[in-house]
């Protein structure tokens, strides 16, 4: 079953002669609980890609479709209440609320959707997680791993359709990186979650079902 | 609801110093505001007091002015009369005050005796050992508790109350020199003090400064010594010849309610008579007030002012401080209603806070001003000069709350338009 399809995505970015196709003419479809690499060098449009099926950034024209929703038709209350549904996001720089605690960290895309967070769900991401001892304490006493790991158990809180992680593993060191991306996955493959990853690290992109490379806004392999 | 709140206190909270400052700012503006507008208040109050005692206020005195050559402006029994039959007029009665040059010993005074009706004199209220009338057929004279002072003596230039040491209860039962008119025409007697007003010497009141009698007596006895002495204590007609009726100096009108004033004082003017009332005195008190609480209100106002730029400031640097945080918000589906809102409560609690400190303040620096300034400023004890009425508690409290909000509005409403990606960016 597919959970993207994306149809003729255009991305153009300014305007006149410094005109820049960040995506150009895209087609993808990805499967329920497949997990797809993106790779590409800077600038290729890869993050681009992932920001547009995110729901953050509108194509300048094409159809992308998430979970049976056309979401280039949304307004833009309603892409909110699509990505908090649908979507997890992970970016690099963690991009943790300070003043709150892992716990409340992670239970913020429920809150968001005024919904009452499902305790045994969340205490099972933070198990899954090893972020069991850490639940009380802020983002700024946690290690970056640990830091990540939150983004990613924050990702998973409101049983998205769709996770997006753009190079989570970017800031951290080989050790760690690799311990936060064979956590990602677990949660991933335990949870039957779609994931779409963004990295440049080769090795990391083969433990996905699939890879495409992204090169001046087209998918070329 | 209950996530937005805890993300507002906790942020507050993370960068105490910043919320303390922009509170003390509005706290500051609060305290000049209410203090200055309390201090308006108390002394209007403790300036009006003594005309807002509403008998003074229903009271109109009516005279005939110049016009004593015209007959139907005599204020004879016969025009007491037609005032009473004026609308909404509650009753009426007379006054003959008569010139005098009074001697208490070697203390003299030239002042005005006045006669009232004896349910007039019994109104007055006196101090113990005092008595309305005498059994004498001449008048008895009640003293004002300030009379006192304005008895000089001539060699040595003290007045009666300084050079005796003596209180004016002193002077009941005993008799005084009286010398009415003056030159050719004048006569002296005696008469008997029969009491004095209540009230120490400062404390000055309408009476305070007058002496009393029974306007029946007055009259009848200045009627018998005119006759032997001819003394003219009435007013003539174009040719010099005395009116066949008594003519009272001037005749008290007391209305129904205050809100008959104006109405009765119109009557009264319409009919030729010249009138005096404590309420216009009453409105011009008041309108000069309203100017000095104006500028004591704007002077807070401009503090304030100052205040909620301060929340604006604190607001948009909060803004900076945590547009990755609103990024991040806004990525996972915060929508930008319930973000204007979160940045709104932030700075309608900074309002608010400094509008609760300001006002509890504000009772603190009320207790001062009541109790040093009436110190140093010689006001009696149990002067009140600063009054905080409830209302202005809660108005100040809401307007700074408001105000607050307001302030907050440009970057709140900013903060809830960034674009996600961008605010995640920087």
């Amino acid at each position: 079953m597919e959970i993207v399809k994306m149809e003729h995505v255009t991305k153009i970015y300014g305007a006149g002669d410094t005109r820049v196709w960040a995506l150009d003419d895209v087609n993808l479809s990805i499967n329920k609980g497949e997990t797809l690499a993106v790779v590409g060098t800077s600038g290729s449009g890869k993050s681009t890609l992932l920001h547009v099926m995110g729901g953050v950034d509108t194509p300048t024209s094409g159809n992308i479709v998430v979970d049976g929703k056309d979401i280039t038709t949304l307004s833009d209350d309603e892409m909110s209440v699509f990505r908090r549904r649908k979507i997890g996001f992970v970016f690099q720089a963690y991009h943790l609320i300070p003043v709150l605690t892992v716990e409340e960290n992670i239970s913020m895309p429920i809150l968001l959707d005024h919904k009452k967070p499902d305790k045994e769900f969340i205490n099972n991401i933070i198990e899954m997680l090893g972020l069991k001892d850490r639940r009380k304490h802020l983002p700024n006493q946690l290690s970056g791993g640990q830091q990540q790991r939150v983004a990613i158990a924050r990702a998973l809180a409101n049983r998205p359709s769709l996770i997006l992680a753009d190079e989570p593993t970017g800031a951290l060191d080989s050790t760690n990186g690799n311990e936060v991306m064979a956590l990602l996955h677990d949660s991933v493959k335990k949870l039957n979650q779609t994931l779409v990853l963004i990295t440049h690290n080769i090795d990391l992109a083969r433990e996905s079902d699939r890879i495409i490379k992204i090169s001046d806004g087209k998918i070329v392999e | 609801m209950g996530w937005m709140i805890r993300l507002s206190l906790m942020n507050m909270k993370r960068r105490k110093a910043r919320t303390v400052l922009t509170v003390l700012g509005v706290t500051i503006g609060v305290i000049s505001i209410v203090s200055l507008l309390a201090l308006g208040f108390g002394v209007k109050k403790e300036l009006l007091s003594e005309f807002e005692n509403e008998n003074t206020v229903k009271t109109i005195t009516g005279s005939g002015g110049e016009s004593y050559k015209e007959k139907s402006k005599l204020l004879t029994d016969r025009t007491l009369e037609k005032f009473r039959e004026i609308e909404r007029v509650s009753y009426v009665y007379p006054r003959y005050e008569i010139g005098a040059v009074v001697n208490i010993g070697k203390y003299t005074t030239y002042t005005n005796i006045v006669g009232i009706p004896t349910e007039q004199l019994e109104q007055l209220k006196l101090s113990e050992n005092s008595a309305l009338q005498g059994y004498s057929n001449k008048p008895g004279l009640i003293f004002g508790n300030s009379m006192g002072m304005f008895f000089y003596n001539s060699k040595t230039g003290l007045s009666y109350s300084k050079g005796e040491g003596e209180r004016l209860d002193a002077l009941v039962n005993t008799s005084v020199n009286v010398d009415f008119g003056y030159g050719d025409t004048s006569f002296s007697t005696r008469l008997k003090v029969t009491g004095v007003l209540e009230g120490d010497e400062d404390d000055y009141s309408e009476q305070s400064q007058n002496i009393y009698c029974d306007l029946d007596k007055l009259e009848r006895f200045l009627k018998r010594s005119s006759q032997s002495n001819d003394l003219s204590i009435q007013p003539t007609d174009a040719n010099g010849n005395s009116y066949k009726e008594w003519i009272y100096t001037s005749a008290v009108v007391v209305v129904d309610d205050i809100k008959d004033v104006d109405f009765v004082v119109k009557k009264l003017q319409d009919m030729g008579f010249e009138t005096f009332n404590a309420k216009e005195y009453l409105e011009s008190a008041k309108k000069q007030m309203k100017m000095i609480q104006l500028l004591l209100g704007g002077i807070g106002t401009i503090a304030l002012v100052v205040a909620v730029i301060g929340i604006s400031n604190t607001m948009t640097t909060s803004v900076y401080d945590r547009i990755n945080e609103i990024g991040m918000l806004k990525v996972i589906g915060c929508d930008t209603d319930e973000l204007l809102g979160m940045f709104l409560f932030e700075s309608g609690v900074l309002g608010f806070a400094g509008g609760l400190f300001g006002v509890g303040m504000s009772y603190g620096i009320k207790g001062i001003i009541n109790k040093v300034a009436v110190a140093l400023l010689d006001f009696e004890k149990g002067v009140v000069l600063a009054v905080i009425p409830l209302w202005l508690v809660f108005t100040a409290i809401i307007l700074s709350t408001i105000l607050g909000i307001l302030a907050g509005y440009i970057p709140a409403r900013w903060a809830s338009r960034l674009n996600p990606l961008e605010a995640l960016r920087k």
